[in-house]
């Protein structure tokens, strides 16, 4: 039995983030009630307002140097305590419900199998999609290793926006090791997808009755399965968007009479996580224009001042360190220190201009791309549409005008983030919102349960066992990822292999063990750090490194090297770097036993070689 | 019946012309046996002095006629076989191998760079003196520094170079004959291999191992009754100060201290228990840990190498 793939890894990383959400929620009703927060969010979940309170939590526990894997969660320990206490008496209220039908039912078991599928997968550590080991699932441990926040000089990942690595910080601390820490993270992930779905709902006040099939279908949709599992910004950037726009539309309502705050300050959380959320001020903004434009002048005011103080903070953050408050992407070039100023070699800017010409084969035509853009939305965009079709079918054309600021969403985010075979994973953050508010612009209709029946049966059918518009998940990879992640072994007689590690990975814990502490290795290209407990530097990255691949002298390149402290080099033995780029790095000239890069240890291809400064080198 | 019959003789001219017609067609389209490519030296002070190519399903290199080398900055038009090619091996004034991978010659003019891009940096190490191939595999624990050959018009001293051969990677020696010669690699730390001898032959890869370093070592053993287990040190420049056996259950069924007389680079530990182990534990002078499960699957020893030691998930000492 794998220790990371066992019914136990299992459960345990299940109770541990129920445990975090206890905490969350517990702390959250404290909070509310004491400080008033209530009047000024009134829409704000009390999880939401304790997940706030952790994060700012984070801040002095730092300053104490206490922010680690004892102090942490003992706190959430102590705070899941009344969590469960108050989640109790809300069951034990709400005892009186009616039976459910058959429908109820059979609606319950979908959810139920949809609930195993995904979090099972999301348990399993993925060690082989590079975002989170790059930088997201990198910050909380290495903050959590030293005991508090501090700025992580060998990436440039170290600035605006970090509300989700001060989030992270929580479920990080309760894992046992490393690997499990993954596990941790990315279930934690799914269960924000699971919760910014039932939130919106319970905020749009949707048919209860609708409720687990549209959890199902948006938790089907094979682009949130794979992105939603991943330890990154994507699932709580999409959990704030989706609460900001569904809080956006209920103060809006005419029932709604108190105050407006929620949807600004939420929205602001969500541009604090990730860059590309900005996609989503643009319904928000749309949702938002006629109830803000009835505001007084203060209210006005505070509202942006809600929307911009927690992005605000990391970017003077930012600022202070580097001079652009949204370094590094966007930088606004002026302000920036010559120091971090980026230049990245050009063949990395071709690679990752992905409607270059380097990609070529993906060069699909308009409608295929519009096609590819709406087919990853699945079960989503046929919730949308039908809620559309019903409000114009009842000529409620408020309610069908709801539908219009999700369609210049996806008009802009198809022409933002082109092409949409790449640019899409950009857009879920819209998908899970425009599930629910087609159900809930079905919801008054009679056929709505029919009609939600059958998109669940498409959302099954269709993307599990036909055809998807991405990299698939059929159907009977999910149900052997639940398997095996219930019996404790991978099931390899199906065909389906696990998920593969990488030879850097292994090569960092390798180094973990064998090299000295402290060490600092170069990567010349993979980017992955995050099992290496000494410094990964990815040269293209970094704002010194970059420098190497320029056409230098082999001087040059050691000063560089000496600069960073760098005492070895990785890259793959049979072809180093991207493209051509080998040409530019004199050291790649002077591999060998005595050489500048001496090599000591080859996996799968992956070469890492121990540095020799050039005079010590043999010529 | 007439018309089935003027059918018929119509269908059996077309047959008959159809082929013709078929191969005067492709004859318009077929393409030429050899075409040229632009050679383009653009290292900075090295002279291409040969050039090889390795063709598919072709098990002898094939040598390009070149009238002079190439200097630095300057190109030549080389003729080659029109069609795909495994692999073009370019050899320099100064010995060092670059090489273009699965290029596909065609009647359109292509030129090829040879640049540091281009240079063998390892995997397989192509060493050319004939057009033979000898192919050895690196199969042993540690970096193979130094390949002495002798036999017929090869030259004398190391032929690898300074870039290793490490474990997995290949050389391959181009050789005049199918005549035997022999191999010794040195490793690291100096130590010689037993002498290899081997012959070119397409269909076979000789295999470098452990137990080629063996005698470089001392063999320590006890004779006492049980399963025979035998450890090996196949780390370079390092040295195994305990050794642990654990049984089926995990627990230890044999500890032995070494730190008065460790295990050094290629000594050997044979020594017995009464079942077959389920997991042996080495630590180095370092205090690093290194296990394995099974012994090598064709010596049947256990060979404790740089890839042996423990990955280790766990958060940094302290945290």
């Amino acid at each position: 039995m794998l220790d990371w793939m066992s019914p136990l890894s299992f459960f345990q990383s299940v109770l541990r983030v129920a445990i975090i959400w206890l905490a969350f929620y517990g702390s959250g009703q404290l909070v509310r009630h004491r400080l008033g927060l209530d009047k000024a969010f009134p829409l704000m979940p009390a999880e939401l307002t304790g997940l706030i309170t952790f994060v700012l939590l984070t801040v002095p526990l730092s300053f104490l140097g206490i922010l680690n894997r004892i102090v942490c969660p003992v706190l959430m320990l102590v705070f899941s305590l009344p969590g469960l206490l108050m989640v109790y008496a809300r069951f034990r209220d709400s005892r009186t419900l009616r039976k459910p039908d058959a429908l109820q039912i059979l609606f319950g078991l979908v959810f139920v199998l949809v609930l195993i599928l995904n979090f099972t997968y999301a348990s399993m550590p993925n060690i082989a999609f590079d975002d989170p080991l790059i930088t997201y699932a990198v910050q909380p441990d290495r903050w959590l290793n030293s005991g508090r926040i501090f700025w992580l000089e060998e990436t440039v990942f170290s600035g605006f926006p970090l509300f989700y690595e001060m989030t992270a910080v929580w479920p990080a601390s309760m894992a046992s090791n490393s690997l499990n820490q993954l596990s941790l993270l990315q279930v934690f992930q799914m269960s924000l997808l699971l919760l910014a779905t039932l939130r919106s709902m319970s905020i749009l006040q949707v048919n209860k009755r609708f409720w687990l099939p549209v959890l199902s279908v948006v938790l089907l949709t094979t682009s949130l399965y794979n992105w939603c599992s991943l330890a990154k910004t994507d699932t709580m950037a999409l959990f704030f968007s989706t609460l900001a726009i569904a809080c956006a539309i209920q103060q809006q309502s005419k029932g709604f009479t108190g105050s407006p705050f929620t949807s600004w300050f939420v929205m602001g959380l969500a541009l604090a996580t990730k860059q590309t959320a900005l996609i989503m001020l643009i319904p928000f903004t749309l949702y938002s224009i006629k109830s803000y434009l009835s505001y007084s002048r203060n209210i006005k005011i505070l509202a942006i001042a809600l929307l911009i103080v927690v992005p605000g903070l990391y970017g003077i953050r930012t600022m202070i360190m580097t001079g652009s408050p949204t370094y590094p992407f966007y930088s606004v070039s002026r302000m920036l220190d010559d120091d971090w100023v980026l230049h990245h070699p050009e063949e990395q800017k071709l690679f990752n201009d992905r409607s270059s010409l380097i990609h070529e084969s993906k060069a699909f035509p308009l409608l295929k791309q519009v096609g590819i853009f709406f087919g990853h939305m699945e079960g989503n965009i046929l919730l949308l549409a039908a809620g559309f079709l019903f409000a114009l079918g009842r000529r409620d054309w408020r309610d069908a005008a709801l539908a219009i600021p999700l369609l210049v969403a996806f008009g802009a985010a198809i022409a933002v983030f082109w092409p949409p075979w790449w640019g899409y994973k950009y857009s879920i953050l819209l998908y899970p919102f425009s599930g629910v508010l087609g159900a809930k612009l079905i919801d008054s209709s009679k056929n709505g349960l029919t009609v939600i029946s059958v998109i669940l049966a498409l959302s099954i059918g269709i993307p599990g066992f036909v055809a998807v518009a991405g990299d698939g998940q059929p159907f009977a990879r999910r149900l052997l990822v639940a398997s095996s992640v219930l019996r404790g072994k991978w099931d390899s007689s199906t065909g389906y292999s696990v998920m593969p590690s990488s030879p850097e990975n292994s090569t960092q814990l390798w180094a973990n063990s064998a090299l000295p502490e402290n060490s600092t290795i170069l990567s010349l290209h993979e980017e992955k750090r995050y099992f290496f407990n000494g410094r990964v530097i990815v040269g293209w990255r970094h704002p010194i490194s970059q420098d190497l691949y320029l056409d230098n002298t082999i001087e040059d390149e050691m000063s560089i090297l000496n600069e960073l402290g760098v005492d070895y080099v990785g890259f793959y033995r049979s072809n180093p770097l991207l493209l051509d780029q080998e040409n530019r790095l004199r050291m790649l000239d002077s591999i060998g036993v005595g050489s500048i890069l001496e090599p000591v240890i080859i996996i799968e291809d992956y070469l890492l070689c121990r540095v020799h400064s050039h005079q010590d080198a043999t010529p | 019946m007439v018309i089935l019959a003027e059918e018929s003789r119509l269908e059996r001219y077309t047959m008959g012309i159809l082929p013709y017609l078929i191969l005067a067609g492709f004859s318009l389209f077929t393409h030429p046996e050899e075409t040229q490519v632009v050679v383009l030296n653009q290292l900075n002070d090295q002279s291409i002095t040969s050039i090889h190519l390795l063709l598919p399903g072709v098990n002898e290199l094939l040598p390009i006629e070149m009238p002079l080398s190439i200097p630095p900055d300057e190109s030549i038009k080389v003729t080659v076989p029109w069609g795909f090619i495994n692999r073009l091996i370019f050899r320099t004034d100064s010995g060092t191998v670059y090489y273009q991978g699965f290029f596909a010659a065609s009647s359109k003019p292509d030129t090829i760079r040879i640049c540091l891009a281009r240079k063998e940096f390892g995997g397989v190490f192509d060493r050319i003196y004939g057009t033979f191939p000898i192919a050895v595999r690196n199969r042993t624990g540690v970096n193979i520094a130094s390949v002495l050959v002798q036999g017929d018009s090869l030259p004398p001293g190391d032929i690898l170079g300074r870039n290793p051969i490490m474990p997995g990677e290949s050389l391959r020696l181009w050789v005049t004959s199918t005549e035997p010669c022999s191999l010794v690699f040195i490793d690291l730390d100096g130590f010689l291999s037993d002498t290899m001898i081997v012959a070119a032959n397409p269909d076979t890869i000789y295999e470098l191992t452990n137990e080629m370093f063996y005698h470089n070592g001392t063999h320590h053993s006890t004779s006492d009754p049980g399963y025979s287990l035998t450890i090996a040190n196949c780390i370079s420049s390092e040295a195994l100060v305990s050794v642990e056996v654990l049984d089926e259950l995990g627990n230890s069924a044999l500890f032995f201290d070494l730190t008065q007389t460790p295990l050094g680079t290629w000594d050997r530990l044979t020594t017995q228990i009464a079942d077959p182990p389920s997991l042996v534990i080495c630590t180095d002078s370092e205090g690093r840990e290194y296990s394995l499960d099974r012994p090598d699957s064709i010596s049947g020893i256990y060979d404790f190498d740089l890839l042996s030691l423990n990955f280790d998930f766990s958060f940094p000492e302290g945290q």
